[in-house]
């Protein structure tokens, strides 16, 4: 399965772009994303994530970069994103 | 929004609080002791606990934390409701009262060590003694367990917000416990942490801010997330990024000032709401942005009709269909800075103006008369009318501070006086209600030390021991008529009388005095009946300061008073001071402004319908009822010769008004121009006092014009033709 890649930049842009490219997904099984290149992580894009792991089949996190990390902490989300290898 | 803005919002919830409270002891004093009332009291006392202890307000919050202790008891049915714990609560509230006072105002914290024992001796009884006799012996002041008694009124009992954020089961224990022992016991949240509540609104995210990179400045700070809120981020394809869906509650260490938090959102704005202490446990509900997911089609709700599955009807179902797991309405009023209003009304005050110049513009141009005119002008009063609603305020918040005064007046002059209230939600301006705390505190005071009579001369007379004080406030022709009654022993005319004579306030010759005007003595300055200067009153310009404290508000005070049945003092207040109506006249060059409150009528009168008394003063002759003819040509600096109103008698026109004082009379004037909207401008703010004028205001032309003090302009004439009148 096709992994959706995070950008360095997590800002509004990218949200908007990226929400399409979540929504639209189908399938059984969880969509891998790989956020282990983001640098700068934003409200936007965490609501996007948050919304996509809700929708079945949801989202799993391949890869996580320590300031992804961080921004999760921050935010108390830390436990919230399934984590593992992609499918 | 910063921490004066939010302390604010800390007093005026103490004053809400305050008010409940007292509503609910008065409530169990009359009888109704059921556990929603208990359970109100203890939520008011409680709320202003967590409030004290969030902005660090030691004595409030220790006081306030002895005073719980023993209402928790109450709540809890250990300690049943009786008359003596009634008024032992009451004078606690008082003390709470003074306590909050003097945090506000910045003052030593009042003696509450009487008090306080008391509190705390009787909460220590109930623990010695075992509660189960004392619930038994009062089941019906016995409220339901915490648990029971919260549900959804309850959302604002702190001690279950923390339970609710911390995960654990709401302890009637806990419930009596301090926030920080609350937090404790938890382990999660150290005691001397507080809350704060961070909710990004839509624009949060506009020109480049980034609510994450707040949230990391707390956590630089020693901040912990306690909570993420994503209860209304809806599914992904309903959703706008740009939205804020999330909301967070940190606890900061003790050590973080508040101020140092509130920098972090310097520049915020309102795109993010930020609340702090226990506020910030307590948000308000946020509205789903859009259809929530658990909302479209519970078929038990809104059957999904098979015809109909596309997105939008189900998005409209849903959005039609309250949801069970839907977020609360969100709240229905909001709290606005009072210095915002009083910026609205001048605007509309200004507005008032620039409509009135633009029509006499336009009439001057021709074009008086055009329906877009007319749909303006319906406009601006719309507005001003909406805009003074914005300032209304319910006269209760007056009144509801008489029960405490006449329980200091019992104490102090032994006698006891029911009150009787009504009318209590007429509202009227804020800043009237401001400045009518004073009159109507000395009006009370007087009532009780002077009108109502010891309950012993009341028994000896077939009366209740008891006095009754009655006040009342109505909505009557535009104005706000507020009654202070007793039922004592009326105004003693004939004391009166010879204490105005023996002080010269009037002359010993003058024996015509009606019962009005002895009356009306009790206004004179150093007038008082008092043998002995009180505390209380008796110091002879109590009445005086009355007087002059309504006629600064635009009002006037009237006596009604029967001898051995009570005494009514009547107030006649504007709504409001900004704007009023008036008529417009003409007096020679000048135009001035007629308040049309005191307007009866105008007419033009038949020459047969004057008559002349002496040499000085002009009748009217209205129906059989003669009145004074004042010339407002006085008023202006015109001549004031006989031969003047002569002249302008005959082709001028009378206005009838009604006066405080001096009852109708007729105004003389060259001719009426206009009935209109004014805004009052003070003259003592921009010049100086003038006897006979009110005020001034902006005319549609530009010019300023006086408005007439009818009640001065009318006694000061009357009175001063009389005088030669009685000399000749």
């Amino acid at each position: 399965m096709a992994v959706i890649e995070l950008p360095r930049l997590c800002d509004r842009a990218a949200a908007l772009a990226l929400k399409g490219d979540l929504a639209d997904t189908t399938g059984s099984e969880a969509l891998p994303v790989d956020a282990g290149n983001v640098e700068r992580m934003g409200m936007a894009m965490l609501q996007v994530l948050l919304a996509a792991q809700r929708n079945e089949p949801g989202i799993v996190l391949t890869e996580r970069s320590a300031e992804f990390d961080r921004a999760l902490a921050v935010s108390g989300l830390t436990e919230t994103f399934n984590t593992g290898a992609a499918a | 929004m910063n921490g004066i803005d939010i302390q604010a919002i800390f007093f005026d919830e103490c004053e809400e609080s305050l008010q409940a409270a007292e509503a609910g002891l008065d409530a169990c004093k009359a009888g109704t002791q059921d556990g929603e009332t208990i359970n109100a009291i203890f939520r008011a006392v409680h709320s202003i606990k967590g409030g004290a202890g969030a902005f660090g307000y030691e004595a409030l919050a220790s006081y306030t934390h002895v005073f719980e202790n023993l209402l928790g008891d109450v709540r809890e049915g250990t300690v049943p409701v009786t008359s003596d714990l009634v008024d032992m609560l009451l004078l606690a509230l008082d003390s709470l009262r003074d306590h909050v006072e003097s945090v506000r105002g910045g003052t030593p914290a009042p003696d509450d060590a009487a008090i306080k024992a008391r509190l705390a001796e009787a909460h220590e009884n109930v623990g010695k003694d075992g509660g189960a006799a004392a619930a038994e012996a009062a089941p019906a002041a016995s409220a339901p367990e915490p648990a029971a008694a919260s549900g959804s009124s309850d959302t604002d009992d702190l001690d279950a917000l923390l339970d609710d954020l911390l995960g654990s089961d709401p302890a009637p224990a806990a419930a009596q416990a301090p926030v920080e022992e609350a937090a404790e016991d938890e382990g999660e949240v150290e005691g001397d942490e507080w809350a704060l509540y961070v909710c990004p609104q839509a624009g949060a995210m506009d020109n480049g801010s980034e609510p994450l990179l707040w949230l990391r400045e707390l956590v630089e700070l020693g901040g912990t997330c306690v909570k993420c809120d994503e209860s209304i981020l809806p599914q992904i394809d309903e959703m706008d990024p740009k939205e804020g869906y999330l909301a967070w509650t940190f606890a900061m260490p003790g050590s973080v000032e508040r101020d140092k938090v509130a920098d972090i959102f310097d520049f915020v704005g309102e795109q993010c709401l930020v609340l702090y202490g226990e506020e910030a446990l307590n948000p308000p509900a946020r509205e789903r942005k859009v259809a929530a997911p658990e909302a479209k089609a519970p078929p038990a709700v809104a059957p999904a009709p098979a015809a109909a599955p596309a997105s939008a009807a189900a998005k409209t179902e849903a959005a039609a269909a309250p949801s069970p797991t839907a977020a609360a309405p969100a709240s229905q009023s909001i709290r606005i800075d009072l210095g915002k209003l009083d910026q609205l009304i001048d605007g509309v005050g200004e507005l008032v103006i620039a409509q009135a110049m633009l029509a006499q513009r336009l009439t001057n141009e021709g074009l008086a008369h055009f329906e877009e005119l007319a749909m303006l002008e319906g406009l601006v009063r719309d507005i001003q009318e909406s805009a003074m609603a914005f300032r209304a305020q319910p006269i209760s918040s007056v009144f509801s501070r008489v029960p405490r005064l006449l329980r200091e007046l019992a104490s102090s002059t032994g006698k006891h006086v029911k009150l009787v209230v009504a009318g209590e939600t007429t509202e009227l301006d804020k800043t009237v209600i401001e400045r009518l705390s004073e009159p109507l505190t000395h009006l009370i005071r007087n009532a009780v030390d002077h009108g109502i009579e010891s309950a012993e001369d009341r028994q000896a007379v077939g009366k209740d021991p008891e006095g009754t004080l009655t006040l009342s406030a109505e909505q009557k022709a535009g104005r706000i008529v507020i009654r202070i009654g007793d039922d004592g022993g009326g105004i003693n005319r004939e004391k009166v009388l010879a204490k105005a004579i023996e002080k010269g306030i009037v002359d010993p010759e003058v024996h015509n005095l009606s019962d009005e005007e002895i009356d009306n003595l009790i206004f004179a300055p150093g007038f008082s009946t008092a043998a002995q200067v009180s505390s209380i009153s008796g110091r002879g310009v109590g009445m005086d300061v009355v007087r002059q404290n309504v006629k600064e508000l635009g009002g006037r005070i009237t006596i009604e008073s029967r001898p051995g049945q009570g005494t009514d003092f009547v107030l006649a207040l504007p709504l409001t001071l900004a704007i009023s109506d008036g008529m417009i006249v003409q007096v020679g060059d000048q135009s001035l402004v007629v308040p049309l409150t005191h307007v009866v009528e105008s007419l033009s009168p038949a020459e047969s319908e004057i008559k002349g008394m002496g040499r000085n003063i002009r009748m009217l002759n209205v129906r059989g009822q003669f009145l004074p003819i004042v010339p407002l040509r006085q008023l202006t600096g015109g001549p004031c010769a006989d031969a003047s109103a002569e002249a302008s008698m005959e082709n001028g026109v009378l206005v009838v008004v009604e006066t405080e004082r001096c009852g109708q009379a007729a105004l003389l004037v060259d001719a009426i121009i206009d009935q209109r909207q004014f805004v009052i401008k003070s003259l003592d703010t921009h010049y100086r006092s003038v006897d006979g004028v009110a005020g001034a205001t902006i005319l549609g032309n530009g010019r300023v014009a006086l408005i007439v003090d009818v009640d001065r302009l009318v006694l000061d004439m009357t009175s001063r033709r009389q005088a030669p009148a009685e000399a000749a």
